[in-house]
C-alpha cells in the first residue's frame, strides 16, 4: 500500500504538484540525511547533501524508471554526493586547506542538549573508527539500527543483495562487540 | 532472542540518534524548495549547451566559406621576378600582391616570353614611377 502511495506521490510531484513535493521531502529527508551524515561525518554537510539530493531528483524525476524506488535512488545519490565531497575535502586537506568535519560542528550555536547530542555523535564516529567499520557497514548499522529500515530496504538503497546487507550487519555487530570486549578488558586492567 | 537483544543494544549504543542533533527539518524543507525553484527547468536546462553548439557550427561554416583570397596569403611573391608560367600556374593564381610590375621579354612579334618584375609593392606604386 505504501509502495503504491510513493509511486503516486512521485507521479504527482513530476507533474508539478507542490503538495506532493512536500510529502516526498517529508517522507525521505530524514533517512537521506542519516545516510549522508554517516559518510560525511558533519551535520552541516549532511544537510547540504540532503538538499542536493532532492534538487537532483527534481532534474531526473520525469525519467526515473521505477518511481517506487525513489527512496533508494535518493539514498544512493546522497551517499555518492557525500563521498565526492569527502574526497574533495581530502584533496583540499592534502593541499593544506583543511576543513575538518569537527570544525563546523563547533561553530554552531546550539542548546546544551544539541551540543551533547553532537558530542555523542562524534564519540560514535570514533567508536566506528576504532572498530574499523567500513563505509558500508556504518551505513547498514545506521540505516538498520538508527532508521529502522528493513534489510530489503537497505539492500535496495545501497545497491546490494539482501544477504550482503545482512552480512555487513553481522560483521559490524561482531566488530563492535569485539571492541566492547577490548575496551571492557582495558577498563578492568586499569582498575586492577 | 539473544540476537534481538544484541540488535537492541547496537541500536542504543552504536547508532547515531538523529533526533538529538538539532536538525531543523522545516528549515531544510524550505531550503530544498528554494533551491528547487532556482534550479533551471529540465527541458530548458540544455539551452545554453545547444546555443554554444550552434555558435560553434556557425563559426566552422563561416571559416570554411570565407573566401580564400581574404585569408592570410598562402603564396607570396618572394623573388623579385616571376615567369608568366609561374604567374598563371596554380601556385600563384591564389594571391597576387598589389604593386607595380614590369614585363620584360616581349619578342619582335609582340609575344611575351620573359619575366614579370615586381618593382614596388602596395599602394602608391604609380607615384613611384
Amino acid at each position: 500500500m505504501q509502495i503504491k502511495e510513493v509511486s503516486d506521490i512521485v507521479r504527482r510531484a513530476a507533474g508539478g504538484d507542490e503538495m506532493a513535493w512536500r510529502e516526498l521531502v517529508g517522507r525521505f529527508q530524514r533517512r537521506i540525511f542519516a545516510a549522508a551524515l554517516v559518510v560525511s561525518g558533519s551535520v552541516e554537510e549532511a544537510d547540504e547533501v540532503t538538499q542536493e539530493a532532492f534538487v537532483k531528483l527534481m532534474g531526473h524525476i520525469e525519467t526515473i524508471s521505477d518511481p517506487e524506488a525513489v527512496g533508494a535512488w535518493l539514498v544512493r545519490t546522497a551517499v555518492n554526493e557525500a563521498r565526492d565531497r569527502r574526497r574533495f575535502r581530502r584533496i583540499r586537506a592534502w593541499f593544506g586547506a583543511a576543513v575538518s568535519p569537527a570544525d563546523d560542528q563547533a561553530s554552531v550555536e546550539a542548546s546544551p542538549e544539541v551540543l551533547a547530542g553532537r558530542n555523542e555523535m562524534m564519540r560514535l564516529f570514533d567508536v566506528w573508527q576504532q572498530a574499523r567499520l567500513s563505509d558500508r557497514e556504518r551505513l547498514v548499522v545506521q540505516l538498520r539500527a538508527g532508521e529502522e529500515m528493513t534489510f530489503a530496504e537497505i539492500a535496495h538503497a545501497l545497491s546490494m543483495s539482501v544477504s550482503s546487507a545482512k552480512t555487513h550487519w553481522t560483521r559490524a555487530r561482531t566488530k563492535l562487540a569485539g571492541l566492547r570486549r577490548r575496551v571492557g578488558k582495558g577498563d578492568a586492567d586499569e582498575t586492577r | 532472542m539473544k540476537r534481538d537483544d544484541d540488535d537492541m543494544r547496537i541500536r542504543k549504543e552504536f547508532a547515531i540518534d538523529i533526533d538529538r542533533l538539532g536538525v531543523d527539518w522545516e528549515q531544510q524543507r524550505a531550503s530544498i524548495d528554494r533551491r528547487r525553484r532556482m534550479a533551471p527547468v529540465r527541458r530548458f536546462r540544455f539551452v545554453p549547451a545547444y546555443a554554444a553548439a550552434a555558435v560553434l557550427v556557425l563559426a566552422i561554416i563561416g571559416i570554411l566559406s570565407w573566401p580564400s583570397s581574404d585569408r592570410v596569403p598562402t603564396v607570396a611573391v618572394e623573388s623579385e621576378s616571376i615567369t608568366v608560367e609561374q604567374l598563371f600556374s596554380n601556385s600563384y593564381s591564389t594571391y597576387i600582391p598589389d604593386g607595380l610590375y614590369v614585363l620584360n621579354g616581349f619578342d619582335d612579334e609582340g609575344d611575351f616570353e620573359g619575366v614579370i618584375e615586381f618593382i614596388v609593392p602596395g599602394e602608391g606604386a604609380e607615384e613611384a614611377l
